[in-house]
């Protein structure tokens, strides 16, 4: 008589199993992250969604182009400024004047907005630029609106949006965004010392509203926008080249 | 134990089924719900349908427009006071839903409407969006709970709509209706 030797017990399911299971832990999650990360790369690639800072009075180049902020003008509606401008009460008009200088590959279009934070509203907010401005905004005279090729030459650009009351207390940028150039695009900041709502909007809408021709309204234009250029931040220094 | 498996996996086949989008669900639009006079707040718009009336026609003159908006049908005449969030954006084709049929804003009358202007953050704007529908529909059981929608992008894919439901059944039709140019306030 003799006795068999007692069978050893299977093995438990998760020993049998456990790395082909770890096996897909790791290979599903791998698999859709490869498949996918492509795609969701080019899709933030295409959005305008990294901000190039420059602090007021310093110059950037941004697509070839050197960008910077002269002088910054606030006009508060409901003010004598603002009343002669036809700015509703409770807007604030913002108007940045830039230095432009374009390079070896003009820009010749480009996206402007104004952004802005407030202590009501501390998240970004964004307003186009240079559109639903006041009746009596006064003519840019030789400035321009938007990004132009100017055959090489310096020029002002004229930087406006109309803002409710106190949006840019806390920060303000002009937003510059140029075709191919995604993800970055250019925020020159709007320093709030720069910033005036008493002289300065007179200057500006007294220009509007007391010229008798057009010519003179021109005239006097150009020349609110050359004392806003001769009362504007000196200091200069160039950033990296960006795009 | 590898029956037991088998059950379970199948139930959880007809779960996970059960529970994920089909079809045009797959895109739907994120509805915030309301009703008039609700201040609905979605990721790029916020503001409210103030009322809803019917009219047999529009007058316009008062947006300095000679349209005159005759219809077959009835207008359905949507006030609402929208703003956008944080940057500008438009009213991407709002739409009527009554059961099944949906209708979007009419594009006759241009540049008075508040969905041929943009809406900016903090600036409110009030104004009229007018949807043309056909008398059988407004008699309806459905008309009761018709629903406005309001959007920011292309057909709402994927993105949050303001939707105030409205009773259209109750309401009497005015025979010329007087609308204006969309105003603005500060919020």
């Amino acid at each position: 008589m003799s006795t068999e030797p007692p069978a050893a017990s299977d093995p438990s399911w998760w020993r049998r199993n456990r790395w082909p299971v770890l096996a897909l832990a790791v290979l599903l999650p791998g698999t859709m992250i490869l498949t996918t990360s492509s795609e969701w790369f080019d899709y933030q690639n295409s959005l305008y969604s990294h901000a190039v800072t420059v602090p007021d009075g310093e110059s950037a180049v941004y697509g070839g182009v050197e960008f910077r902020v002269d002088n910054t003008v606030l006009v508060r509606g409901g003010t004598e400024g603002g009343d002669e401008l036809e700015l509703d009460p409770g807007m604030d008009l913002i108007v940045a004047i830039l230095e432009v200088t374009p390079g070896d590959e003009p820009i010749d279009s480009c996206n402007l907005t104004i952004s802005a934070t407030s202590p009501e509203h501390p998240e970004r907010r964004t307003w186009n630029a240079n559109v639903d401005l006041p009746r009596k905004f006064p003519p840019t005279g030789d400035s321009q609106t938007t990004c132009s090729d100017s055959e090489g030459k310096p020029y002002r650009l004229v930087v406006a949006a109309t803002v409710p009351g106190g949006a840019t207390e806390t920060a303000s940028w002009v937003d510059i965004e140029k075709l191919g150039l995604a993800p970055d695009y250019l925020a020159l900041e709007l320093s709030p010392s720069g910033i005036s709502s008493a002289s300065t909007s007179d200057e500006m809408s007294s220009s509007a509203t007391s010229a008798a021709r057009p010519d003179d309204l021109r005239q006097k234009s150009n020349a609110t926008a050359s004392r806003l250029m001769r009362t504007g931040s000196t200091s200069r220094s160039m950033r990296k080249p960006i795009g | 134990m590898s029956a037991l498996t088998v059950v379970a996996a199948l139930v959880a086949t007809v779960v996970v089924y059960g529970i994920t989008p089909h079809g045009d669900d797959i895109n739907a639009p994120f509805n915030v719900r309301g009703n008039i006079g609700d201040v609905l707040t979605g990721r790029t718009l916020t503001g409210s349908v103030t009322s809803v009336r019917l009219a047999s026609s529009i007058d316009a003159t008062a947006a300095d427009s000679d349209w005159t908006g005759e219809t077959t049908g009835t207008w359905v005449v949507v006030e609402a006071d929208i703003a956008a969030r944080f940057e500008p954006s438009s009213l991407y084709r709002p739409t009527l839903t009554i059961g099944d049929t949906t209708y979007y804003a009419t594009e006759r009358l241009s540049l008075v409407t508040l969905d041929d202007g943009s809406v900016r953050p903090g600036i409110s704007s009030a104004g009229v969006i007018l949807f043309e529908v056909a008398n059988d529909q407004l008699q309806s059981a459905d008309a009761a709970k018709a629903e406005i929608g309001i959007n920011s992008s292309f057909q709402s894919i994927l993105d949050s709509r303001l939707v105030t439901e409205v009773d259209l059944t109750s309401l009497r039709v005015e025979a010329n209706l007087a609308v204006s140019r969309p105003e603005e306030r500060v919020l």
